[in-house]
C-alpha cells in the first residue's frame, strides 16, 4: 500500500459514515473526525490534544473507560452493546439539528487497539449511529405485543361466543321439552276430548317443537365441537349390528316419505372402534337426508365394503343430486342447497357439519359422489379393528354367514 | 495427546477463576444486580471431544460469542487461537434477561439483545485473556467479538479442520444472579504450538514461585 499524505488520510476519515476517535497511550485525542464534530458539537480543534475524559467527563469509571484502558494496556478489543451501555458519549442526531433540544443519538461503540510507532499502543474508537435501528426494533416489539394481545382477545371472544350459545341453547331446550310433553298429553286426550281440527293443530305444533329441539341439539353439538368439549366413548363395535340398528331406528322417519332402507353388507364380520351413540348420529343424519331427498317409493341403500385398510360405509339415494355450486359448502354450517326446498323438507343445515367432525374424530374421512338428476352417495371410511387387537374375540360373531352375494335380497324393511 | 500435570491443571483453573472475578466485577458495574461467576471444571480435550462435551452439557444448538486472540512470543512463533463463550440456545435469552433485568416478551433474541449477549462474552473473554496474559507475562491481543449461533459442530469448525491437530481448553462457567444459575461454557481453541507455549509459560510461572513441577510432561 502506498504511503499517503497525512491530510489525505484525514480526508478519508472525514468521509466515513461513523465517528472516529484516535487516542494515544495517555488517552489524549489525536484524531477527531468531522462526523464526531457533527454529532457532539465539538470541533476537532477543540478536542485534539485533550484527554477524552476531559471532553466527555461522564465516561469516567464507566465500562467504556476500562475498555479503552484494556485496549491501550493489554491489546484487547471491545464492542459496547447499546442494551448495556446507553449514551456512552453525549451525541445528538444531526437530522434534528434545527430543533431544540436536539434528539439524543442512540449509538454503539467499538474499541480497538492500534499498534503505533516505537512499540506504543493507541486506541481507535469507532461510533455508529443506531437510532433508526433502535426505533425500528421498538416498533417491531410494540407490533408483536399488540398482535399477541389481539390474538388473546380473539380467543377470549370465541370462547365467550361458544359459552353463550351453549347456555342459551340449554335454556331454550328446557321449556321446549315441557311444551312438547304438554302437547302430546293434549293430543292423547288427557285434558278431555279434542276435535279433529284441534288435533290437527296440536300435531302441527308438536312437529314444529320437535324440529326446534333438533335444531337446538344440533347447535349444542356444534358448540361442543368448536370448543373441543364433545365427549367420545370408544369401544369395539360390530359394524353389522350398528348398521342394522340404525336402519331400524330411522325406519319410521323413512316411512313418512315412503322410502325403503336396504342394507348390503359385504363385510359382515368387521369390527370398528367407535362411539356407538355418535356413529348412530352419523347414520341418522345420512339416512334422514337420503330419505328426505328420495322420490316417493324410493330406496335408500346402506352399503359396507372394504376400502384398502379401512371399511367404507356408504348411503345412497336416488334423489335429484347435489347441484355443483353447492358441493364445496356441503359440510359447512347452515348449509342448504335451496332454502325453500329445505323448509319444505325440514332440517337444520348443521347435520353434515356435525357428521364430518364425528367421522374425523374416529380417524375417518367423509366424502360424497353426486349426479344431478340421478342421486347421491355419501360415504365415510373407518379404520378396521383387527381381530388381534380385540380384547375378547368372540367365536359367535364368526359363525355369521359369509358375504352375501345378492345385496338386494337383504332388505331391512 | 498433550497432558498436563495436576499442578499445571490447577494453575489454569486458578487463572480462569481470577479472570472470572474480574469479569464479574466488570459486569456488576454494568448491571444493577450482583453477578457471580465461577469456573468449576477445566479440561483439555480434542475438538471432537469438545463438540461431544458441549452437546452433552449444553445442547446441540448453542449461541454466544467468539473472539480471535494472538500473542507474539520471543522464543517461538506467533500464537493464535479462538476463544468462545457459549450457552445452550434456550438459555441465552435467560442470561440477557437476567442481566438486563427486564422480561423480554419475545421468544427469540432480537438484534439488540444479541449485541448485549455478545458484550457479556466480550467482557468475559477479555478478562480471561488478560488473566492468562498476567500468568504468562506476555501480552495477548484480542479481536472484536463475533456473534455465534448454530450447532456445536459448526461453531467449533469440527468438520473443517483435522481435529487432531489442535487442542481445546474447555471449561464450565456458572452465572449466578439473584439465586438463579445459568451455565455457560468457555472454550479456548489453540493449536499445538499455542498449547506448548501455554505449558512452558505455566512452568516458568511455577519456577518463579519456586514450586517444583513434579510431573514429567
Amino acid at each position: 500500500m502506498p504511503k499517503y499524505e497525512k491530510s489525505l488520510i484525514e480526508a478519508i476519515v472525514d468521509v466515513g459514515e461513523c465517528g472516529i476517535i484516535l487516542l494515544d497511550e495517555s488517552r489524549n485525542i489525536i484524531l477527531w473526525n468531522s462526523w464526531m464534530h457533527g454529532a457532539s458539537g465539538i470541533s476537532a480543534n477543540e478536542a485534539v490534544n485533550r484527554p477524552l475524559d476531559a471532553v466527555f467527563p461522564s465516561i469516567t469509571g464507566r465500562r467504556v473507560f476500562s475498555a479503552i484502558d484494556d485496549a491501550i494496556r493489554r491489546g484487547a478489543s471491545s464492542k459496547l452493546s447499546h442494551a448495556l451501555n446507553k449514551w456512552v458519549f453525549s451525541l445528538y442526531c444531526s437530522a434534528g439539528a434545527t430543533q431544540v433540544p436536539r434528539e439524543c443519538m442512540e449509538h454503539q461503540v467499538v474499541i480497538k487497539p492500534i499498534a503505533a510507532e516505537g512499540g506504543a499502543r493507541h486506541c481507535l474508537i469507532q461510533v455508529s449511529d443506531i437510532t433508526a435501528a433502535i426505533k425500528r426494533e421498538k416498533m417491531l416489539r410494540e407490533i408483536a405485543q399488540r398482535a399477541q394481545a389481539s390474538a388473546k382477545e380473539a380467543e377470549k371472544l370465541s370462547r365467550t361466543k361458544s359459552e353463550f350459545i351453549s347456555v342459551v341453547s340449554h335454556e331454550l331446550r328446557t321449556p321446549l321439552t315441557s311444551i312438547n310433553g304438554s302437547l302430546s298429553l293434549v293430543a292423547g286426550g288427557v285434558a278431555g276430548d279434542i276435535s279433529e281440527q284441534g288435533r290437527a293443530l296440536v300435531e302441527i305444533a308438536m312437529r314444529n317443537t320437535e324440529r326446534l329441539l333438533r335444531l337446538i341439539n344440533d347447535i349444542l353439538d356444534v358448540a361442543k365441537i368448536e370448543s373441543g368439549k364433545m365427549n367420545y366413548y370408544f369401544e369395539p363395535l360390530k359394524l353389522a349390528e350398528l348398521l342394522e340398528a340404525s336402519a331400524v331406528v330411522n325406519r319410521a322417519y323413512a316411512d313418512q316419505f315412503g322410502v325403503t332402507i336396504e342394507i348390503c353388507n359385504r363385510v359382515p364380520d368387521v369390527r370398528v372402534r367407535g362411539d356407538r351413540e355418535r356413529l348412530m348420529q352419523v347414520m341418522a343424519n345420512l339416512l334422514s337426508n337420503a330419505a328426505k331427498f328420495s322420490p316417493r317409493d324410493g330406496r335408500v341403500r346402506v352399503k359396507a365394503e372394504r376400502n384398502g385398510d379401512a371399511v367404507r360405509i356408504s348411503v345412497s339415494d336416488h334423489g335429484h343430486g347435489i347441484p355443483d355450486e353447492f358441493r364445496e359448502q356441503i359440510f359447512g354450517k347452515f348449509a342448504q342447497a335451496d332454502s325453500t326446498d329445505t323448509r319444505q323438507r325440514g332440517g337444520t343445515g348443521l347435520g353434515l357439519n356435525i357428521v364430518k367432525a364425528i367421522v374425523q374424530n374416529h380417524k375417518g374421512e367423509i366424502g360424497f359422489d353426486s349426479i344431478v338428476g340421478k342421486g347421491t352417495t355419501f360415504y365415510f371410511d373407518l379404520p378396521e379393528l383387527l381381530p388381534g387387537l380385540l380384547p375378547e374375540p368372540s367365536a359367535a360373531s364368526r359363525s355369521e354367514p359369509q358375504e352375501r352375494a345378492d345385496c338386494d335380497a337383504a332388505l331391512c324393511e | 495427546m498433550l497432558m498436563l500435570t495436576e499442578l499445571q491443571h490447577d494453575v489454569i483453573s486458578e487463572t480462569l477463576n481470577i479472570g472470572m472475578g474480574h469479569a464479574a466485577s466488570a459486569l456488576n458495574e454494568l448491571v444493577a444486580e450482583e453477578v457471580g461467576l465461577a469456573v468449576p471444571r477445566v479440561s483439555i480435550v480434542t475438538r471432537e471431544e469438545a463438540v461431544e462435551m458441549l452437546r452433552d452439557r449444553a445442547s446441540d444448538q448453542v449461541s454466544g460469542v467468539s473472539q480471535d486472540f494472538s500473542a507474539e512470543f520471543e522464543q517461538s512463533d506467533a500464537v493464535n487461537g479462538q476463544a468462545f463463550l457459549l450457552f445452550p440456545r434456550s438459555d441465552s435469552l435467560r442470561v440477557v434477561n437476567m442481566l438486563l433485568g427486564d422480561s423480554v416478551p419475545l421468544e427469540a433474541l432480537t438484534e439488540m439483545e444479541q449485541e448485549a449477549l455478545s458484550e457479556i462474552g466480550n467482557i468475559i473473554i477479555n478478562a480471561t485473556m488478560s488473566s492468562f496474559s498476567d500468568l504468562l507475562g506476555q501480552e495477548i491481543n484480542t479481536g472484536l467479538p463475533v456473534t455465534q449461533i448454530g450447532t456445536c459442530r459448526s461453531i467449533l469448525h469440527a468438520d473443517d479442520v483435522d481435529s487432531d491437530s489442535d487442542y481445546i481448553l474447555f471449561s464450565h462457567v456458572s452465572f449466578n444472579l439473584e439465586q438463579r444459575a445459568v451455565n455457560g461454557y468457555v472454550v479456548l481453541l489453540m493449536d499445538v504450538q499455542s498449547m506448548s507455549a501455554l505449558k512452558a509459560g505455566i512452568n516458568c510461572y511455577l519456577e518463579r514461585l519456586n514450586v517444583p513441577n513434579s510431573g514429567t510432561y
